[in-house]
């Protein structure tokens, strides 16, 4: 498979680009984003979670149907933070 | 903005981080994963790559070997392409202003709005060391965020070996205009550290930034380098 052939695998499940596994305000998450500057680096998102807690395994709801664009995986993954 | 006050984002983070991951382990093919990958710093936007490296930093601090494997040998697989994921700061002496395209040429804008797209440990150190559209950033967060980044990259031995080739590269020349005098001093001490064996990333950000990390804490926004 080549990059042309993804781009135009249909989507057997439409994504919708805003939503958000833990029902966030997108656009407040963008907003916040943009204001968040040199900070962000220093933000712990592992606060209070333990070693064994820290895993990136996709939480269950959020896997994407078998066939999507390019796009589309791009979209979905950047919805939770409402881009 | 605090880093308290930037909580409510870390749960989107983790949730961006996980799908990134998900989407990439499902790809079977290198070149799809590298596009997805570009695609997503395209989608983020120009001004949004601090966005991407904290991306890789929460990779970087997760304890899943296998994301940690995955996003390693990928950047390998771009460094071995000359094509890392990059995001844009104006060059040394150039505007401060957010608005001009990075890719416009000085003959378009002006040397003052000529900008430069940057791998993650370039960008940072450029971000750490100049002047730039962006607020230099603090000591502690470069030294944090370099560590946890030579750390991920340690995974791949060819990354390793090619990145820290293409740094001491270009430390070296000063004719390119890109880096300040003091951002190819940085960036040679990182590079040459990091290509010798056996060195932990802690000793490649002390070589860095040419000793110890300050043990006073600085005010929010106070930024201290070292003459």
């Amino acid at each position: 498979m080549n990059l042309g052939d993804l781009q135009t695998r249909t989507l057997a499940t439409p994504i919708d680009p805003s939503s958000s596994a833990h029902g966030l305000d997108t656009a407040s998450v963008n907003t916040q984003l943009q204001a968040s500057g040199n900070r962000l680096l220093g933000l712990d998102v592992w606060a209070g979670s333990s070693a064994a807690e820290r895993s990136l395994q996709a939480h269950a709801g959020t896997d994407l149907p078998p066939t999507t664009s390019i796009d589309q995986l791009a979209a979905h993954v950047l919805a939770p933070l409402g881009r | 903005m605090s880093v308290a006050e930037l909580q409510p984002l870390a749960e989107p983070l983790l949730e961006t981080t996980r799908r990134m991951i998900g989407t990439l382990q499902r790809e079977s093919s290198t070149e799809l994963r590298l596009a997805l990958a570009k695609r997503i710093l395209r989608q983020l936007g120009d001004e949004a790559y601090p966005v991407f490296l904290k991306l890789l930093l929460i990779v970087a601090e997760s304890e899943d070997a296998a994301a940690k494997q995955l996003v390693a040998d990928l950047l390998a697989s771009a460094a071995q392409r000359m094509d890392l994921p990059s995001g844009a700061l104006s060059a040394w002496g150039g505007s401060h202003t957010a608005t001009a395209s990075p890719y416009e040429s000085p003959s378009a804008s002006g040397a003052m709005g000529r900008r430069r797209l940057l791998g993650p440990i370039e960008y940072l150190t450029v971000w750490y060391c100049q002047q730039t559209q962006r607020p230099m950033l603090e000591e502690s967060l470069y030294a944090d965020a370099i560590g946890k980044l030579i750390g991920l990259f340690d995974l791949n031995p060819v990354l390793r070996q090619l990145y820290a080739e293409k740094l001491a590269g270009e430390a070296g020349n000063e004719l390119e205009g890109t880096y300040s005098c003091e951002t190819r001093q940085v960036l040679s001490r990182l590079a040459e550290r990091w290509k010798k064996p056996g060195v932990t990333p802690l000793d490649v950000v002390r070589a860095a930034i040419g000793g110890e990390l300050s043990a006073t804490a600085m005010p929010p926004g106070w930024i201290v380098h070292r003459l």
